[in-house]
C-alpha cells in the first residue's frame, strides 16, 4: 500500500506541472529567413506583405463600385518594380518618377521627363486622381463602364498601361528584353518573382501584372469630401444629399460645392466616383492641337478628346490638363470662367446653343471653387508607407 | 475462424480513424497487469487513406502493484483543408507526421469475485514533434511548400478497468491529456486562416482534453490481437474550434513476455 501511497503522490505532481501554463513559442515568418535576409538589404520591406485591399466607404459602394481583389505578394513585387530605375534604358527613370506619392502620383512637371533628358509629350496623369485604380480602371474586368488609360484613352488595362510607358522612347525606352534582363540581374527578385508567381521566371507579362497589381492597391478614399459624405449620405446616394450642406465644410466649402455640382459634375462626378463621361473637349483650343482620343481612333468626332478624369487629389496635382499648360487650380477655373474655345468637339455640356459657355464665376464662387476641389485632397495616400519608396 | 469476425470488425473501424494536423491521439496502453514481472510488449499498426501509422508500447511491472509503461507513436497522415490569402479561399493540400515517446508509472489492482477486474492508475509525460507540410497551390502553379512544424510534451493521467478471461480480454480508460505546445515554426505563407487555426492552438495551449478507449483481445498465449479505439472528447468550444481528430483506431499484436517464460 506504501507504493501505491507513492504512485498516488506522484501523480497528484504530475498533475500540478500540468497545471502550470507556461508560454508557446510559435514563429510566425512569411519569407524564409534567407529570403528575407537577401531582400533586407536592399529594399525596405515589412517582414510580410501590406495589405493592398480597398475597402470603399459607403457612398461609393453604393454606387456600385468596388476593387477587385489584389493580390498581396504581386502588389509587393510591383511596389519594388514601380520604384526600380534600372526598368529604363540609362537607369535614371522609374515609374514613381512621373508619379510621385508625395503628389498623389503625380509629377509637378508639364510634361515629365524621360530617358536621356528626353521629355513626354503629355501631362502625367496622377494614379491618385481616382478612388481606387482597380475600382476604377480598366474594361477588362469592367466593360464599357471601366475607364480605360491614357490621356487619349489607348489603353485597356493597368498591365497594357504600364507596358506602354517602359517601351515608350520618350519615357523609359526598354524593349521587352530590356525589361527582363534588367529584373533578372537584380537578385532581389528572385524571391520576390517565386512569392508572387510560383516560380522565379521573370518575364515581361509578370512584370506588367506585378506592377499594375501594385497599382490596383492603391486607393484614395480618404479625403475631408469622403468623410462628410460618408457621414451625410450614407448608402443613400439618390436623394441628391450632397447637395445639402456638409457640416464639417466650412461655409465657403460648401458653397464651392454646389458651384461644382451645378457646374462640373455632370462631366467628373459629383460624388467623385467614376466620371460621367470618358472622353471629352473642354475648349481649351479652338483648333486641334493634339488629337487625343482621336489619333487613337481616326474618328473625326474624337479629334481633341480627351480622357476625363476625377478630380481627387486635384490640389496635388497641378500643372493642369493634358498638356500640363495651367500651372493653378485658379487658372483652370478662369478657363471655364471665361476662356472656352469653340472646337467643333467642344463637350456639349459647356455650350450655349453652338456658341461656348462662359460661366463667369465671381470672384466669391471662383475662391469658393477652389475650396471646395481643396476637400478632396487625400492627405494619407501621400504617406501611406504601403506605397512608399521600398529602395535603401 | 472465431477470429474472422473481430477482424471484420477492424476492417470496418480502420478507415473511421481521422488524422488531424494539430493533434491526434495514439492508442492509449491499458493495462493489463495482475501480477509482479508480468511484460508486454505490442506492436500496432493503423492504415488507412489518409493515416499510416506504427505504434510500440511495452509494460512492465517490477513490483506488486507498480507498473512501468512506455509507448511510441509515429504517424503519417494526410488530408484537405482551405485557407485563404488576399481574400481569395484556396484549397489546402497538407501532409504531415507526428512522433510522440512517452513514460508513465502507475498503479494496479486486481480485484472482482474471479480477480477479473484489473484497476490502473497510470500517469506519464512523453514529447513529441509534429511536421506539417502544404502543397502547392494550383493558382499561381508553384512548386514551393509551405511547412509549419512545433515540438510538443504531453501529459497525462489515466485510469483504466480492464477484464481478463482467458480467451478474451476487454478494457476501457478515460485520459486526461494536458498537450502543451512548446515552440514552433509556422510559414504564414499557408494563408490566414490556417495561420489563424495555428494561432488558436497556440493560445490554448496546454490543450486540456480528455480521451475516452476501449480496447478488445484475442488472447492466444503468449499472443494478444487487439483492436483499439481511442477517441478525443472535445472540451471547451475554442478547442473544438480546432477539429482536432477525434478518433483513431488501430489493430496491435502483443506479446506477453512473462507467458514465454512459462
Amino acid at each position: 500500500m506504501k507504493k501505491l501511497h507513492l504512485a498516488c503522490l506522484f501523480l497528484g505532481t504530475l498533475i500540478l506541472a500540468a497545471a502550470c501554463k507556461r508560454d508557446t513559442d510559435f514563429n510566425y515568418y512569411y519569407y524564409e529567413p534567407a529570403d528575407f535576409a537577401l531582400l533586407s538589404q536592399y529594399l525596405n520591406l515589412p517582414d510580410r506583405p501590406e495589405n493592398y485591399q480597398s475597402t470603399l466607404p459607403k457612398h461609393l459602394q453604393s454606387l456600385g463600385l468596388a476593387a477587385r481583389p489584389v493580390d498581396y505578394d504581386k502588389a509587393t513585387l510591383g511596389r519594388v518594380l514601380f520604384y526600380d530605375k534600372n526598368l529604363s534604358k540609362d537607369g535614371t527613370i522609374s515609374c514613381a518618377s512621373c508619379h510621385k506619392q508625395e503628389l498623389a502620383f503625380s509629377d509637378d512637371k508639364k510634361v515629365s521627363a524621360g530617358v536621356f533628358g528626353l521629355t513626354g509629350d503629355r501631362n502625367s496623369i496622377a494614379l491618385g486622381s481616382v478612388l481606387s485604380f482597380s475600382a476604377y480602371y480598366g474594361t477588362d474586368l469592367f466593360g464599357p463602364s471601366g475607364v480605360p488609360f491614357f490621356w487619349d484613352n489607348r489603353a485597356n488595362t493597368a498591365a497594357e498601361q504600364n507596358l506602354a510607358s517602359m517601351t515608350n522612347p520618350n519615357e523609359m525606352g526598354m524593349s521587352h528584353t530590356d525589361i527582363v534582363n534588367a529584373v533578372q540581374t537584380q537578385p532581389y527578385y528572385e524571391p520576390l518573382f517565386r512569392m508572387a508567381f510560383g516560380s522565379n521566371q521573370v518575364t515581361q507579362a509578370r512584370v506588367s501584372e506585378a506592377i499594375a497589381e501594385f497599382v490596383n492597391g492603391i486607393g484614395s478614399y480618404k479625403s475631408k469630401f469622403d468623410s462628410e459624405a460618408e457621414k451625410t449620405l450614407g448608402y443613400n446616394t439618390y436623394s441628391n444629399l450632397e447637395r445639402n450642406n456638409f457640416s464639417g465644410f466650412s461655409a465657403a466649402e460648401n458653397r464651392g460645392k454646389l458651384i461644382y455640382l451645378d457646374n462640373c459634375a455632370s462631366c467628373h462626378s459629383p460624388l467623385q466616383g467614376r466620371p460621367e463621361k470618358m472622353k471629352a473637349n473642354n475648349g481649351l483650343d479652338a483648333a486641334t492641337v493634339d488629337a487625343g482620343v482621336g489619333g487613337v481612333t481616326n474618328q473625326a468626332n474624337d479629334m481633341a478628346q480627351f480622357k476625363v478624369p476625377t478630380l481627387r487629389n486635384i490640389e496635388l496635382t497641378g500643372p493642369y490638363m493634358h498638356d500640363g499648360r495651367f500651372a493653378t487650380l485658379e487658372e483652370v477655373v478662369e478657363h471655364y470662367s471665361t476662356g472656352i474655345q469653340n472646337h467643333p468637339n467642344l463637350s456639349p455640356e459647356l455650350k450655349y446653343g453652338y456658341q461656348p459657355k462662359k460661366l463667369n464665376f465671381s470672384a466669391q464662387d471662383k475662391s469658393d471653387l477652389v475650396a471646395f476641389l481643396k476637400t478632396l485632397t487625400d492627405q494619407e495616400l501621400r504617406t501611406d508607407k504601403r506605397y512608399a519608396n521600398p529602395f535603401k | 475462424m472465431r477470429l474472422l469476425p473481430y477482424i471484420a470488425l477492424a476492417a470496418l473501424l480502420l478507415p473511421a480513424c481521422t488524422s488531424n494536423r494539430f493533434y491526434t491521439p495514439n492508442t492509449m496502453q491499458i493495462p493489463m497487469l495482475s501480477e509482479k514481472g508480468q511484460a508486454t510488449v505490442q506492436v500496432g499498426i493503423a492504415k488507412n487513406k489518409h493515416n499510416s501509422g506504427w505504434e510500440v508500447q511495452g509494460i512492465y511491472s517490477p513490483l506488486p502493484h507498480l507498473g512501468l509503461m512506455v509507448n511510441h507513436f509515429d504517424l503519417h497522415y494526410s488530408g484537405d483543408t482551405y485557407s485563404d490569402f488576399s481574400q481569395s479561399f484556396y484549397a489546402l493540400e497538407y501532409e504531415g507526421q507526428t512522433r510522440l515517446t512517452e513514460g508513465a508509472v502507475g498503479g494496479y489492482l486486481q480485484t472482482g469475485p474471479q480477480k477479473e477486474y484489473l484497476i490502473s492508475l497510470f500517469g506519464g509525460f512523453g514529447k513529441g514533434r509534429t511536421e506539417n507540410r502544404y502543397l502547392p497551390q494550383p493558382d499561381p502553379p508553384g512548386t514551393e511548400t509551405f511547412n509549419s512544424s512545433w515540438n510538443y510534451q504531453r501529459w497525462f493521467i489515466q485510469p483504466a478497468l480492464g477484464m481478463k478471461y482467458r480467451r478474451f480480454q476487454v478494457g476501457t480508460g478515460l485520459r486526461f491529456v494536458w498537450v502543451d505546445y512548446l515552440n514552433g515554426d509556422i510559414n504564414s505563407r499557408v494563408g490566414q486562416v490556417e495561420t489563424d487555426r495555428i494561432a488558436l492552438l497556440e493560445q490554448n495551449s496546454p490543450l486540456a482534453l480528455t480521451e475516452i478507449a476501449w480496447t478488445f483481445g484475442w488472447h492466444f498465449r503468449p499472443v494478444v490481437i487487439s483492436l483499439n479505439s481511442t477517441a478525443v472528447v472535445r472540451g471547451k468550444n475554442s478547442i473544438r474550434d480546432l477539429n482536432l481528430a477525434s478518433n483513431f483506431v488501430s489493430l496491435t499484436v502483443g506479446l506477453n513476455l512473462h507467458e514465454l517464460k512459462k
